[in-house]
């Protein structure tokens, strides 16, 4: 038996994960191997290196006043790093997006300072999903946030769903990363209860 | 059999509503009116009969999941009454709800059931039970992360109001999980029965229902989990087969 979210694209068929059934022993192995292969299959994309465009999301007019998600997500992730934040802050700025996704299953590339989508903004790209990704992930090792947690599993199932060419080597590289870094907090969470 | 004159309960087709009704006949308490969302019956072809001991005093509910609320609404002389529609914000829904005798109505009318301005105007007061300690567990499968975290399920007695799950709390309690019973279908509405029970006993008790208060001190809401973390949850309950 496969891992149940693999083999259909979930950023255009998004899953609810309503009432899972997710009883059977074998369940937790499926969804590793799952990841494994996915790994796998990005880390050929990573060795092939091919010419890739990375996109990116710019406004076509200028809007001082839109906050552009993909930077706001790297200075999240820089002060993650950094150990330069609090849990209080993190969850003040993740937390609105984490919601936005869970509810329309995406993101966009700008919100209004109120954090509602930008009048002009498009989908969000699929570097600023990794970003976010990154942020739970690490949010979730640093303060043990299970709802942070969640939402990095489901949105890596979204990541691990589409076809690895449309990773850059650079993303795919991040992308392997993202799925060591989940493999290891699932682990450490088996291990705590 | 005491009949709660002043409260009606709006029971959808559910495990909660049914989970419900049975544990408030076990105790010899009824509404006085059954308000019925129309729906289909959900199906249930597990076990037919559980006796759970939720407190863990040694007594026991005894919960048949297979059995739809209106027989045990009718097995016991609970007069029902079937909505038009399932929309408890639909205005024709609300007439019908304004128009009651009970001024108290528990509330198990299904997903999605955030109750807007219109119907929280309407002169009742709507008793939900949460599966969940708030404010420290408000949202969706808020006990399938405590059982994660705390190693038990939770579960709040709350007057509705315009924000999920941030209604006063008359009651709150945290309970051990039973090894080995499903979750989603039978412990939590067990769970959220023996809470409401509890609450409408000590209503009968003293003549009124708890002073109910506000807590948002710590406060979190969760989002529905996701099923890796759920399997986790359902390893440490001895239930994964």
């Amino acid at each position: 038996m496969n891992y149940p979210y693999q083999g259909r694209d979930l950023f255009s068929e998004p899953e609810s994960y309503s009432y899972a059934q997710c009883d059977n022993v074998s369940y937790l192995e499926n969804w590793q191997i799952y990841r494994a292969e996915t790994a796998a299959k990005l880390k050929a994309q990573v060795l092939a290196n091919t010419e890739h465009q990375e996109s990116g999301n710019s406004l076509d007019v200028d809007c001082p006043d839109a906050l552009e998600l993909a930077g706001y997500l790297r200075e999240t992730l820089d002060d993650l790093q950094n150990n330069d934040i609090s849990l209080k802050k993190v969850k003040a700025r993740l937390a609105p997006f984490s919601v936005k996704y869970e509810v329309f299953k995406r993101l966009h590339s700008h919100y209004d300072c109120d954090f509602k989508k930008h009048e002009k903004a498009e989908l969000a790209s699929l570097q600023t999903y990794l970003l976010f990704s990154q942020c739970l992930g690490l949010a979730a090792e640093k303060y043990s946030v299970l709802n942070f947690l969640s939402t990095h599993l489901k949105i890596n199932d979204a990541l691990s769903s589409i076809p690895p060419e449309r990773f850059s080597p650079k993303q795919a590289e991040l992308m392997i990363s993202i799925i060591e870094m989940e493999n290891k907090l699932i682990q450490k969470l088996m291990n705590s209860t | 059999m005491i009949v709660l004159a002043d409260v009606a309960m709006i029971s959808a087709p559910s495990f909660r509503s049914r989970a419900y009704v049975q544990r408030m006949a076990q105790e010899n308490i009824m509404p006085s009116l059954a308000v019925l969302v129309p729906g289909k019956e959900p199906d249930w072809k597990g076990q037919e009969i559980f006796d759970l001991d939720i407190r863990g005093d040694g007594n026991c509910f005894r919960f048949q999941p297979s059995k739809p609320a209106i027989e045990t609404f009718q097995q016991h002389g609970t007069p029902c009454l079937e909505l038009p529609n399932s929309n408890i914000n639909d205005d024709s829904v609300v007439k019908i709800i304004s128009k009651l005798q009970a001024s108290r109505i528990i509330y198990s009318a299904g997903k999605g059931g955030i109750l807007k301005p219109a119907i929280l105007a309407c002169n009742k007061k709507f008793l939900h039970v949460h599966g969940g300690f708030v404010p420290h567990y408000r949202g969706s499968t808020a006990f399938y992360y405590s059982l994660l975290e705390k190693g038990c399920m939770g579960a709040s007695a709350i007057w509705l109001n315009e924000k999920i799950d941030q209604g006063p709390i008359i009651a709150r309690r945290e309970y051990s999980p039973i090894n080995g019973v499903e979750i989603d279908h039978i412990l939590d509405p067990a769970v959220r029965a023996e809470l409401l029970v509890e609450v409408l006993s000590e209503k009968i008790k003293t003549g009124a229902f708890a002073k109910s208060f506000i807590d948002n001190k710590d406060e979190n809401t969760f989002q529905k989990i996701h099923p890796v973390l759920k399997h986790i949850a359902l390893q440490k309950c001895g239930l994964i087969t």
